[in-house]
């Protein structure tokens, strides 16, 4: 067999086509199309040369082939394909383990309002205030007073533009209630994630009091949430 | 789909997801940006920047925001951009006083600036205990200096004198 002849057209073509990440893909693609020729011409009764001949001389001049074949396999285009495909896969995969990681942390961790025993709960009082500072929205959700006088304050806050990767917030504010008194000392704790959740906890908050009121005023930034609160100790 | 479709395609996934990324690694493409980022972020400003300084592997904004000032800093980050850096809520002006000033210190480096209230200063030195530093240049009405190193919890006296040379005011911090 002469399959050299054919090897010796295919090399050929492919030397002129630059983008050689598509070569071999040309390659397939003129063996099939030979191959075809060739077995159609065998059908016809001409001999394996004759065939091989003939298939040649219908699949055209090489050098002809390979530039038109240079012109549709770009090597810039190519090029700029195969990187910008290699960035996308691997920005998919770190986007899906980025937002993927604070989506679940932000679904899945609690705001501590379970943690608080049941049996040692006063007044469980859940709450819609929603208050905005530039770009960060901050929802208090529960108000829970327990029998050792602590006052717990839940919230979720976000912000809208860095979604997680700005300053978190530091203080929501000065606690005080509508005897005059001002609450600093108890803890807090918070959860990472798109959306924080946040826990406030004073220690010693009057059971007289009726008001729970949160006043931030930082740098220009003012809002105040004055919170009912019925009879603590019923 | 042909190889031009594929790279548009592509083009415009990366056009939407490389700013997310940007947003979500915390990256900026200029020091401005981050800084003035990292005010909204954490409910300042926005300031006015009197003066920045370039050291290169980070900036820093020396500004005024009504009653405050501040030093606010960005940093280089993977060469390129530029991230959230330090302190960046100020300390409130004492308009009572000739000047008011802090510092900020570091094992790296450390920072002390301030604005002056009292037009008749022209000159500020800081007293260390076996240096002095003379600061007159300034920044509209505000002072700057930046020493690198630890200095070893030695921080100075500050002192305000006028044209004359005479002490208009001490501080010590």
């Amino acid at each position: 067999m002469h399959w050299y002849k054919k090897d010796a057209f295919i090399k050929t073509v492919l030397s002129k086509v630059k983008f050689t990440l598509d070569r071999e893909a040309i390659r397939d693609e003129l063996d099939s199309h030979f191959e075809d020729r060739y077995h159609y011409e065998l059908s016809k009764g001409t001999t394996s040369e004759e065939a091989m001949e003939k298939s040649l001389t219908a699949m055209g001049d090489p050098n002809e082939i390979g530039a038109e074949l240079n012109k549709i396999h770009s090597p810039i285009i190519g090029w700029l394909s195969v990187i910008t495909s290699v960035i996308k896969v691997v920005l998919i995969v770190f986007s899906v383990f980025a937002f993927g990681s604070m989506a679940i942390v932000s679904l899945f961790s609690s705001n501590g309002v379970h943690h608080i025993p049941k049996d040692n709960i006063l007044y469980h009082l859940e709450i819609n205030e929603e208050v905005t500072i530039d770009d960060r929205t901050i929802k208090y959700t529960d108000i829970i007073y327990d029998k050792d006088h602590n006052m717990h304050i839940f919230s979720r806050n976000y912000d809208s533009k860095l979604w997680g990767t700005g300053w978190s917030l530091g203080s929501i504010g000065i606690i005080s209630d509508d005897l005059g008194n001002e609450y600093f000392s108890g803890g807090s704790s918070s959860s990472s994630g798109i959306i924080t959740k946040s826990h406030r906890k004073l220690k010693d908050f009057s059971e007289k009091a009726s008001q729970l009121i949160i006043t931030y005023d930082q740098y220009n930034r003012y809002y105040q949430i004055i919170i009912p609160l019925g009879e603590l100790n019923e | 789909m042909n190889r031009k479709k594929k790279l548009i395609r592509n083009l415009l996934i990366l056009a939407v997801l490389i700013p997310i990324l940007f947003n979500r690694m915390g990256l900026y493409l200029t020091a401005e940006a981050a800084h003035r980022a990292s005010e909204r972020s954490i409910h300042y400003g926005p300031s006015e920047i009197i003066h920045v300084e370039d050291f290169g592997y980070k900036k820093m904004f020396l500004c005024k925001y009504d009653r405050w000032i501040s030093c606010n800093t960005s940093k280089r980050a993977l060469g390129l951009f530029w991230q959230f850096g330090n302190q960046v809520t100020g300390i409130e002006n004492k308009e009572e006083l000739p000047f008011t000033f802090t510092w900020l210190g570091t094992n790296v480096d450390g920072v002390i600036y301030g604005i002056i209230n009292e037009p008749s200063i022209t000159e500020i030195k800081l007293i260390y205990l076996d240096a002095t530093v003379i600061i007159d240049t300034f920044y509209e009405d505000m002072f700057f200096y930046r020493w690198e190193g630890s200095n070893n919890n030695d921080y100075p006296k500050v002192q305000g004198y006028n044209a004359e040379g005479e002490l208009v005011y001490e501080s010590k911090y």
